[in-house]
C-alpha cells in the first residue's frame, strides 16, 4: 500500500544538479537532525544546537559542509528540518544522497516540502499547486503513461519482477497460512530463484548510475569549419544569446557548454571553435580542446556550407549543410538556415531520434529517476534480508519478501494481500 | 425500556456479544430461534488454527468466553507450525461438540443481567435515526437502547443437496425469514454468500487399520490466559486420501451439482473449496487429503474434513465408498451447501455500528465472514461497543497493529468482501507483533479498562511479564559454550529447553514462559525494526477525519475517490489510504481540506 506520510524524513537537492561552487540539500521530518548527526562531526554540536543556527563540520568521508538547523516550528516546512550546503560536485551529490537514504531519508516527491509547509501553517498557497506537483511526480509508471518505448519496457520489467516475486512468495505464505499436514506439496526455500531475481533487480538498478546519458544529458557537440553558423545554432537551440556571434572567422575560441532540451531529451550542448589551420596560439589551443570534446561526444552535429567538406566527414555524424539562405546547392544533407529557421525543426527531430536510439541500446530500458532507483535498491535489500533470515523463521523471511513487493508496488502499482491470496488459491489445492 | 441491549442470534458471535454486554453492566436479552442450538459447531468440530487461534486468544485476553469454552471441552490439542516461526504458529483443538454447545448455554444462563428468550426477530423498531427495539414472529415488541444482529447463515438461508433444496440455515433447522426483507426495505444492501459442510459418517463403519492416525500434542497449552495448565486424555484424528476412482465419480456427476448447474448464485470460499471444486480445478492431482475428526466423545459421528460437497446423496455415497478405509462407511448426515444473506460490511463503522441506524450493530457471518473464531471476535467487539454506546462512551476500535481482530474488522469495513472472509496471517502487516502468546500483553489492560477483563487477569499478566524479565536476567548472567546465554539463544538453532541442564534455575518457570522468552529474544531485532513502521501507521491513524466531513465540498477530489470516500466514510487518513483505488493525490487533497477545516 502506497503510504502518504507527512512526517517522515525526506530530502532533495534544492539547487540544480550541476557543477558549481556550492549546492544545497534540503531535508525535513521528525528526527532528521538526530539522524544526520550520526554521520556528522562534531556530532554533539549538531545534535544539541538550538534552532536557526549554522553548524560547520564534516560529513564523514564525504565533504566539508555547513548545516542550517531548524527545530520543530521553524524553517520552511515548519517541521524539524535542515539545509546542508556542500561543494557542487556531481559525485558529492551521489554520495550525500546515498548516505541520507542509508540514514532512513527518502527522496521527496516534487511539491512535498511546499505541501508540508502548508500543512504546518507555514505558508498560504494556492492549494492546487502543491497537490498537482505531487500528482505529477508521484504517479507510478503506468501503462497509460508509457508514452515512450523506454517507459513501456521499464514498466513491463518491474511488473515481471513483481509477478516472479508473487510466485516465490505464494508457496511461502501457503506454508504460513496452512498447517504443515494440510499441505501435501513438498516445500524448499527458494534460494536460487531469489538470488536470480536479486541479480536482475540489481542489474536494472545499476543502469541508473551508469546512464549519465539520461541523467545529465547526452553530449551533443556542434562542430564544423569556422563561420559555419555553429554559435548561431547554439543560441537558437538554447533560445538565448549565450555565444558571441560575429561574421569574424574564429570568434569562438574555446568550447561552450550549456544544458538544454531537444524534443524532450535532456542534452548537454557544446559549441566548439571552428576547425581550421591557425597560427594563433590561443586559437590552436581552442581547436585542440574542441577536438577532444568531439571525441567525447555522444552525438556530433557537423555544420558546413560546403558539400565536399560534408562528404568527407564521419558518416555517423549528423551532417548539415548550413547557411542555406545564402547559396543553395543540391546534396544529400539536411539543409539549415539559422536566419530563416528553415530546417531547424527537422534537425531537432533527427537529433532526437538519434538520441532515442542511443538510449535504447542499453538493453531497451533504463532507470530514469532517483525514486525508481531507490525502489529497486530497497527491494533488492529486502530480498537479501529474506535470504539471511530464512533459517531463523519463515515468518521473518516472508515479511521481507512482502516488503520487497511493496517497494516494487510503489513503482508500478500496489499489490494487495488479496492478490497474494488469489495467487495461493489458484496455484495450490488447499482447504480443509 | 425492556432491556439495554438485545442480541439477535445465539451462535459464536451472539454468545460473546451477550456476555460482553451483560458483564459490562448492560441488562441484556439474547433472542434465538432455538434455545437448543446455542453455540453449535455447525461445521468442523475444531476451534483455533493458524491466525484463528490468535483470534481466540485475543478474544480471551479482552475478557471473552471462547477460550474457556474450548479449554473445557477439547478432546485433542495441537500447536501448528511450530517450526515455521513463532509469528505464524497457533493452537488448534478438536472439540466435543455437544459439551461445547451445552457449556455455552450454561454459561449464558448463569450470567447475571442476561436473559434468554426463544423467538424469531422479524423487524427492528426505529425512532428517528435510532433503533429502539425488535419485533418478533410471535408478535412481541421488545424495546432496547441497542441491538446486535448476529444471524449467521440463517437470514434467508437455503440449503442444497443435489436437486434437493430447503429454506434452512442448517440441515433440519428452519432459516430466519422476515428480517432480511425488513433490512432491505429500510435501505440496507444485502447479498448472497455460500458455504458448505461435509458428510458425517458412523465411526463404527470405518476400517481404521487402513487409515493414518494423528495424535494430539502433549503438553496442552490452554487457549485461555485464565486457565491453569491441565492434562486430559486425547482422541486421535485419522487421515484418508481420495483416489482416481473418487475423482472420476465426481467428474462424471458434476452436472448434478447445484453449484455447477447454476442453482447457487452466492460466492463460496476459495480457501475452503468443495471436493468437486478441487477435482475440477486441480485435474492433475491424483489424490486429496481427508481428515477424519471425532465430533465428540459421546457420539459415533465423525467429520470428513476436506469432503464438503453439494452433490446428490447417491453420488456422495459413491465417492465416499471409493476411499480406502471408508469402503463401508455409513453416512449419518449428508454433506450440503448453504446459501444465505449477508450485509456487505462496508455499511458499518469500525465499531461494527451501522452507518444507517444509531444503536444497531452487526457481527459474525452476517458481515460476510466464515469461521467460529471470526464470528466470536466480532460478536465480542459489537457487544463491547453496544455496551459502551449505552454508557455514552467512545467505541473501542483495535488497530491493525494491535490485534488480528483489528485487521479483520478494518478489512471488512474498509474493503468489504466478495467471498466468505477468513483470517489469514498474511492479511496482517505486522504479524511479528501479533503472536498468539502475546495477546494478553496487547489486550488485557484494554479489556480491564472497559470493565470486561477481571482484575485477576491483569495481576496474572503482571506476574507473567515479571517472570519473563527474570528469565532474561538469568540468561544474561550466565554463559553457555563461551557465549553469553542471552546472545547464544539468538542463534536460530538454539533451543532454550536444551539450556536447562546448564542453567537449572530455568526449570523454576513453566515451559510456556520459557518458550515465550526465547521467542522474545530471537525476534527482538526484527520487532524493533517493525516498530518503526508501526509508529508511522499509528501516526496516520491519528489523523482523524470528522464523521460529518463533506466530501462534496471538495471539488479537487477525483470523482472516483469521492464516491468511495462518501461510501466508506473513513475515520482517519490511515483508513482512507487503505480503501482500494484511492489515489495518493486524493489523500494529499484530503489533508489540505482537513487543515483548512481546522482553521475555520
Amino acid at each position: 500500500m502506497k503510504s502518504f506520510d507527512t512526517n517522515d524524513m525526506i530530502y532533495a537537492l534544492a539547487t540544480p544538479r550541476a557543477r558549481g561552487a556550492l549546492a544545497v540539500f534540503r531535508a525535513s521530518g521528525e528526527g532528521c537532525i538526530e539522524a544526520l548527526s550520526k554521520v556528522f562531526s562534531p556530532a554533539g554540536k549538531l545534535r544539541d544546537c538550538p534552532t536557526n543556527t549554522c553548524i560547520y563540520g564534516r560529513l564523514l568521508d564525504i565533504d566539508q559542509v555547513v548545516v542550517n538547523v531548524y527545530r520543530n516550528g521553524h524553517g520552511y516546512t515548519g517541521q524539524e528540518a535542515f539545509e546542508l550546503m556542500c561543494h557542487g560536485s556531481l559525485s558529492a551529490f551521489d554520495m550525500i544522497s546515498a548516505k541520507l537514504e542509508e540514514l532512513g531519508f527518502r527522496a521527496a516527491m516534487g511539491g512535498e516540502f511546499t505541501m508540508r509547509a502548508f500543512l504546518s501553517g507555514k505558508m498560504d498557497l494556492t492549494q492546487s499547486e502543491a497537490v498537482q506537483d505531487i500528482v505529477n511526480s508521484d504517479s507510478p509508471i503506468s501503462q497509460k503513461q508509457a508514452f515512450s518505448k523506454l517507459q513501456g519496457s521499464l514498466f513491463k520489467a518491474i511488473e515481471a519482477f513483481k509477478s516472479t516475486l508473487l510466485d516465490i512468495l505464494a508457496p511461502i505464505e501457503l506454508q504460513l497460512d496452512y498447517a504443515q499436514d494440510d499441505i501435501e506439496d513438498e516445500f524448499g526455500f527458494p534460494y536460487s530463484r531469489l538470488e536470480a531475481l536479486i541479480k536482475d533487480i540489481d542489474a536494472l538498478a545499476a543502469t541508473y548510475r551508469t546512464s549519465p546519458l539520461v541523467q545529465e544529458g547526452a553530449r551533443v557537440v556542434l562542430a564544423g569549419p569556422v563561420n559555419a553558423g555553429k554559435s548561431t545554432l547554439f543560441n537558437l537551440l538554447l533560445k538565448s544569446d549565450r555565444a558571441i556571434v560575429s561574421p569574424i572567422k574564429g570568434t569562438t575560441r574555446d568550447y561552450l557548454e550549456a544544458p538544454c532540451l531537444i524534443d524532450g531529451h535532456k542534452v548537454r550542448l557544446f559549441d566548439t571553435a571552428g576547425l581550421r589551420q591557425s597560427e594563433d596560439d590561443l586559437e590552436k589551443q581552442g581547436i585542440q580542446r574542441s577536438r577532444l570534446v568531439i571525441e567525447d561526444a555522444d552525438l556530433v552535429v557537423y555544420l558546413s556550407p560546403d558539400i565536399q567538406d560534408l562528404e568527407s566527414q564521419c558518416e555517423s555524424w549528423i551532417r548539415v549543410q548550413s547557411r542555406c539562405d545564402e547559396s543553395v546547392s543540391d546534396g544529400p544533407f539536411l539543409k539549415l538556415s539559422c536566419i530563416t529557421g528553415q530546417g531547424l525543426e527537422e534537425l531537432c527531430h533527427v537529433i532526437s531520434s538519434r538520441l532515442g536510439s542511443l538510449v535504447e541500446t542499453c538493453d531497451g530500458m533504463m532507470i530514469q529517476s532517483a525514486r525508481q532507483a531507490q525502489g529497486l535498491h530497497e527491494a533488492s535489500l529486502c530480498l537479501k534480508r529474506a535470504i539471511e533470515t530464512s533459517e531463523i523463521g519463515l515468518d521473518l523471511s516472508a515479511g521481507h519478501i512482502g516488503n520487497a513487493l511493496r517497494c516494487l508496488g510503489e513503482l508500478v502499482g500496489e499489490t494487495s494481500s488479496d492478490e497474494m491470496l488469489e495467487r495461493i488459491f489458484s496455484s495450490f489445492c488447499v482447504g480443509k | 425500556m425492556d432491556y439495554d441491549v438485545i442480541v439477535v442470534g445465539g451462535g459464536h458471535a451472539g454468545i460473546e456479544a451477550s456476555l460482553a454486554c451483560s458483564r459490562m453492566g448492560s441488562r441484556t436479552l439474547l433472542i434465538t430461534q432455538s434455545l437448543d442450538t446455542i453455540g453449535r459447531l455447525s461445521c468442523n468440530p475444531a476451534i483455533g488454527g493458524l491466525a484463528k487461534g490468535n483470534l481466540v486468544r485475543e478474544v480471551d485476553a479482552l475478557g471473552g468466553q471462547m477460550g474457556h469454552l474450548i479449554d473445557s471441552t477439547m478432546v485433542q490439542f495441537r500447536i501448528l507450525n511450530r517450526r515455521r516461526g513463532p509469528a505464524v504458529q497457533a493452537p488448534r483443538a478438536q472439540a466435543d461438540k455437544f459439551s461445547y454447545s451445552r457449556l455455552a448455554k450454561e454459561t449464558l444462563e448463569a450470567q447475571k443481567d442476561l436473559d434468554l428468550f426463544m423467538d424469531t426477530v422479524t423487524a427492528l423498531i426505529v425512532e428517528g435515526s435510532s433503533v429502539i427495539g425488535v419485533r418478533t414472529r410471535r408478535g412481541h415488541s421488545i424495546s432496547a437502547k441497542a441491538v446486535v444482529v448476529t444471524t449467521g447463515t440463517f437470514m434467508d438461508g437455503k440449503i442444497f443437496i443435489g436437486d434437493y433444496d430447503a429454506p434452512e440455515g442448517r440441515l433440519g433447522e428452519e432459516g430466519a425469514f422476515g428480517l432480511g426483507d425488513w433490512l432491505r426495505g429500510f435501505g440496507f444492501r444485502t447479498a448472497r454468500l455460500k458455504t458448505g459442510t461435509p458428510a458425517r459418517v458412523d465411526r463404527q463403519s470405518l476400517d481404521f487399520s487402513r487409515l493414518e492416525r494423528q495424535d494430539g500434542d502433549v503438553p496442552i497449552f490452554p487457549f485461555s490466559f485464565d486457565s491453569p495448565a491441565f492434562e486430559r486424555a486425547q482422541m486421535p484424528c485419522w487421515i484418508a486420501y481420495t483416489n482416481l476412482a473418487t475423482h472420476k465419480i465426481i467428474r462424471d456427476n458434476i452436472s448434478r451439482s447445484p453449484l455447477y448447474g447454476g442453482k447457487i448464485v452466492g460466492k463460496g470460499p476459495r480457501y475452503c473449496p468443495s471436493i468437486e471444486d478441487k477435482v475440477i480445478r486441480f485435474p492433475d492431482r491424483d489424490r486429496h487429503q481427508i481428515f477424519i475428526e471425532p465430533e465428540g466423545s459421546g457420539t459415533s459421528e465423525v467429520y470428513l474434513n476436506g469432503l464438503s460437497s453439494s452433490l446428490p446423496e447417491d453420488v456422495q455415497n459413491a465417492f465416499i465408498h471409493s476411499i480406502e478405509g471408508l469402503e463401508n462407511a455409513r453416512v449419518m448426515r449428508p454433506a450440503y451447501a448453504v446459501e444465505y444473506d449477508f450485509l456487505p460490511p462496508t455499511q458499518l463503522y469500525p465499531s461494527l455500528a451501522s452507518k444507517l441506524l444509531k444503536g444497531l450493530y452487526f457481527a459474525g457471518q452476517t458481515n460476510g465472514t466464515s469461521g467460529y473464531e471470526e464470528a466470536a471476535c466480532q460478536g465480542l467487539m459489537a457487544g463491547i461497543n453496544a455496551a459502551l454506546y449505552f454508557r455514552g462512551e467512545q467505541p473501542l476500535i483495535l488497530g491493525r497493529n494491535q490485534a488480528y481482530i483489528g485487521v479483520l474488522i478494518d478489512d471488512l469495513v474498509t474493503k468489504g468482501t466478495e467471498e466468505p472472509y477468513r483470517m489469514f496471517t498474511s492479511r496482517a502487516e505486522y504479524r511479528l507483533n501479533l503472536r498468539q502468546d502475546t495477546a494478553d500483553q496487547r489486550l488485557t489492560q484494554i479489556g480491564y479498562q472497559i470493565g470486561l477483563a477481571s482484575r485477576s487477569r491483569v495481576d496474572a499478566l503482571e506476574m507473567k511479564l515479571k517472570s519473563i524479565e527474570e528469565i532474561k536476567a538469568i540468561l544474561k548472567s550466565r554463559s553457555v559454550n563461551n557465549a553469553n546465554a542471552l546472545e547464544y539463544l539468538k542463534r536460530p538453532e538454539c533451543d532454550i529447553e536444551n539450556l536447562i541442564n546448564d542453567i537449572p534455575e530455568l526449570g523454576n518457570y513453566s515451559q510456556e514462559l520459557r518458550y515465550q522468552t526465547e521467542q522474545d529474544i530471537k525476534y527482538d531485532g526484527y520487532i524493533k525494526r517493525q516498530d518503526i513502521e508501526v509508529q508511522r501507521f499509528v501516526r496516520l491513524e491519528g489523523l482523524r477525519i470528522p464523521e460529518s466531513f463533506d466530501y462534496d465540498s471538495a471539488p479537487s477530489l477525483s470523482s472516483e475517490s469521492r464516491e468511495k470516500l462518501k461510501r466508506i466514510r473513513p475515520a482517519s487518513i490511515g483508513q482512507a489510504q487503505r480503501i482500494s483505488g484511492i489515489r495518493t493525490s486524493d489523500i494529499a487533497v484530503l489533508l489540505i481540506l482537513l487543515r483548512r477545516d481546522d482553521e475555520d
